[in-house]
């Protein structure tokens, strides 16, 4: 039929991967390496610029009211030596220290998985685009934690959510509520990689398991421990670190499988890549001989009507393909696991100190008048 | 004030033959798509019994025909002539959705149609417009033609479904009746026995009245088990008679994006028992998956009465498993930046 020409014209085609690109995690909150620390200092760069314009204005008032003072100290008052914002690594580990946090209060709520992983996931997006120099994360984090439990479908009222938190007004919540979302710029669903991780735990059945069992000593409650500690490791590990930005979902679940049985996921991957999609291809080529109509999108596909030894040639280098896929699939996971694993702990005393620089940054008013204080009090 | 009043009755009013709506009034108006004047039906059959004349409006004259008259369904007389132009040119334009590859080009046609239609209806070349029309209804007739056939045929296929729902409903009101009334029967049967017994058994009354309602619940459980196999048996005579029409239907998703999905799974499910009554029983298939929530969730009749099936919602992580797999976001983006 010449009707539409339907028949002719192919339509392009979306793949399951294609539909993760279309999503705002990968478009705007998915980076390189070197992209996202880029982002970060960038962050920092920008919050030092904010926190010198706010002491500059409260210095310059003070210097109007206590001219002899200044005229008296000139190095201890200069406006450089005074001036000490939070470096990169210093914000990077207090931040580190607050995610730390996130999870206390989230348990501390009884909060599900998703909960405190959607948001950490904020928290630290938050943090790409401003910097604690602009917003003391404290009150941040609860602002997140409120708008991703309303977003998980574990809602809390904000009063009695405000009730349990120390010194916490509503108000401090809700007035950052817009702030935040501005900063996300709205976009608010959040692949996690626990829903990945079950479906590995069950795709790892239909592949290990059955028909017959591949491996002699690994059945179901062996899988289903594999799937426990694979949870933990997310917990532990995946969370609080910068993996989500990096890595897609399943590459992260691959990665917590990984980790804690090499074997078992290798030979998971093994199958799944060198075995079962070769076999998968081999059964649509035998299709398309029958039936010449069916239109199939795959680039290594439309040769229709060569000879049989040219499809096993074709096959030869489809197995190569396949053993490269599987060679990035599992480059790309050990360096999610290295990533993940390379986040280090800050020690209470180190946020301690960090803490009462980033007050003094935030409210260089205060410091100001402590130091003057101490500076009169000295002359007399 | 006057104005309107003549108005009123001039609407009411045949202006041929000056009848009164408010002296007959079931007279009845009917116009012609030649020229859309106004008359009532019997002028109408006055004048066009004998053969095409022309229209008895002062200094219109077309030539009107008696079957092209019809009633009038739009007070606007406007309205009532754009829609039959509209019936025309899509006649002629009837090309659906489907022919097209993309949904821009469709809109496109519409958006021609539509021109067409405004032209025709309200233009300055409307005549040119129309014989343009004609042209092309020559010129294309085979198509236009194979493609009506087409969509009567599926407007039958809706029909003949319809029917057939139609008929199964009146024969399950039968059937319904027909139990009621055997079981009007059967209560008043059941009162004269209990009198008698009353009457001539050395039992308690208590505990004949105890027997008869025991006896009587019994029927009624059986009566409803008997009415639901019948329903279900219709049912599924009327879907094994229309599953075939169905089941030719592609089943692609719906892509909000350009292009249809991807119905290559990377993924292959375990069978997965589908009927409620398995899932119930609980016994895990050593085929399926196996997974404790699982087989808890599967049971859960809360979940079940809500429309949760165990088979999607593993569907459904599956996808969601594999949804990125593939994205290497450190070469992806890099690429992107450069």
């Amino acid at each position: 039929m010449s009707l539409g020409g339907s028949e002719t014209a192919k339509k392009p085609y979306v793949s399951i991967d294609d539909l993760y690109r279309k999503s705002t995690q990968f478009q705007m909150w998915s980076f390189t390496k070197s992209a996202l620390e880029e982002t970060k200092k960038k962050a920092n760069e920008n919050g030092t610029k904010v926190a010198k314009q706010r002491l500059l204005n409260e210095y310059n008032n003070l210097k109007e009211s206590n001219r002899t003072l200044f005229e008296q100290y000139p190095q201890e008052l200069n406006i450089d030596t005074i001036f000490d914002p939070l470096t990169f690594e210093e914000e990077q580990k207090y931040l580190h220290f607050y995610c730390e946090k996130i999870i206390t209060t989230a348990d501390f709520f009884n909060m599900a998985t998703q909960v405190k992983a959607t948001a950490m996931s904020f928290f630290k997006k938050f943090y790409l685009v401003n910097s604690v120099m602009e917003y003391h994360p404290k009150n941040i984090l609860y602002t997140c934690l409120f708008l991703a439990a309303k977003l998980e479908y574990y809602f809390i009222s904000i009063e009695s959510y405000c009730k349990i938190l120390p010194k916490t007004e509503p108000k401090d919540i809700l007035d950052l509520e817009f702030i935040v979302l501005l900063s996300l710029k709205f976009t608010l669903l959040v692949y996690h990689p626990f829903r990945p991780l079950y479906g590995f735990f069950l795709d790892f059945q239909a592949v290990l398991l059955h028909p017959s069992p591949l491996m002699y000593d690994v059945n179901v409650d062996k899988l289903g421990h594999l799937y426990n500690q694979a949870k933990e490791w997310l917990n532990k590990y995946a969370i609080i670190s910068y993996v989500g930005f990096m890595f897609t979902p399943p590459q992260i679940a691959l990665a917590a499988m990984y980790d804690i049985d090499k074997r078992i996921t290798n030979k998971y991957l093994q199958r799944k890549y060198l075995r079962e999609q070769l076999d998968a291809i081999k059964e649509e080529q035998d299709e398309k001989k029958g039936q010449d109509e069916q239109k199939h999108q795959d680039e290594q596909k439309h040769q229709d009507e060569q000879k049989d030894e040219e499809v096993t040639d074709d096959n030869q280098s489809l197995e190569s393909q396949q053993r490269t896929q599987y060679e990035t699939i599992v480059r790309t996971i050990v360096k999610c696991i290295r990533i993940a694993k390379a986040e280090t702990q800050t020690s209470l005393q180190e946020s301690k100190d960090i803490d009462r620089k980033c007050f003094f940054t935030l409210n260089p008013a205060k410091m100001m008048n402590k130091k003057i204080k101490k500076l009169s009090s000295g002359t007399e | 004030m006057t104005e309107v009043i003549l108005e009123d009755r001039s609407r009411d009013m045949c202006p041929i033959c000056k009848t009164d709506k408010y002296l007959s009034p079931n007279m009845n108006f009917l116009i012609n798509p030649e020229c859309y004047h106004k008359m009532c039906e019997s002028c109408v059959d006055r004048i066009f019994s004998l053969g095409p004349a022309p229209c008895p409006y002062p200094g219109c004259g077309k030539i009107l025909r008696k079957n092209r008259f019809k009633q009038q369904v739009f007070d606007d007389l406007q309205i009532e002539r754009e829609i039959d132009i509209r019936k025309k040119v899509l006649s002629v334009h009837n090309k659906l959705q489907e022919d097209f590859d993309l949904i821009s080009e469709h809109n496109k046609y519409l958006e021609m149609i539509e021109n067409l239609v405004y032209g025709i209806s309200s233009g300055d070349n409307a005549h040119d417009l129309e014989i343009e029309l004609a042209k092309f209804e020559q010129e294309n007739k085979v198509q236009i033609l194979e493609r009506n056939m087409r969509e009567s045929e599926r407007s039958n296929d809706m029909a003949k479904f319809q029917d057939a729902m139609e008929r199964l409903r009146q024969e399950k009101l039968k059937i319904e009746r027909k139990m009621e009334l055997e079981d009007e029967e059967f209560t008043k049967q059941q009162k004269q026995e209990l009198l008698n017994k009353l009457a001539h058994s050395s039992l308690n009354s208590d505990e004949l009245i105890q027997q008869q309602m025991n006896q009587a619940l019994k029927r009624k459980s059986q009566r409803k088990k008997i009415l639901q196999e019948l329903q279900s048996e219709m049912e599924d005579k009327l879907r094994t008679s229309f599953s075939s029409a169905k089941e030719e239907a592609p089943k692609t998703p719906f892509t909000p994006f350009k292009g249809d999905r991807d119905l290559h799974k990377l993924y292959r499910l375990l069978p997965i028992p589908m009927d409620i009554d398995t899932l119930m029983a609980g016994n895990s298939d050593p085929d399926s998956y196996s997974d404790a929530n699982l087989t808890l969730l599967a049971k859960n009749k809360e979940y079940l009465a809500a429309g949760w099936r165990l088979h999607t919602a593993v569907e459904r992580v599956m996808d969601e498993t594999f949804m990125g797999l593939g994205c290497i976001v450190d070469k992806e983006k890099s690429i992107s930046i450069h």
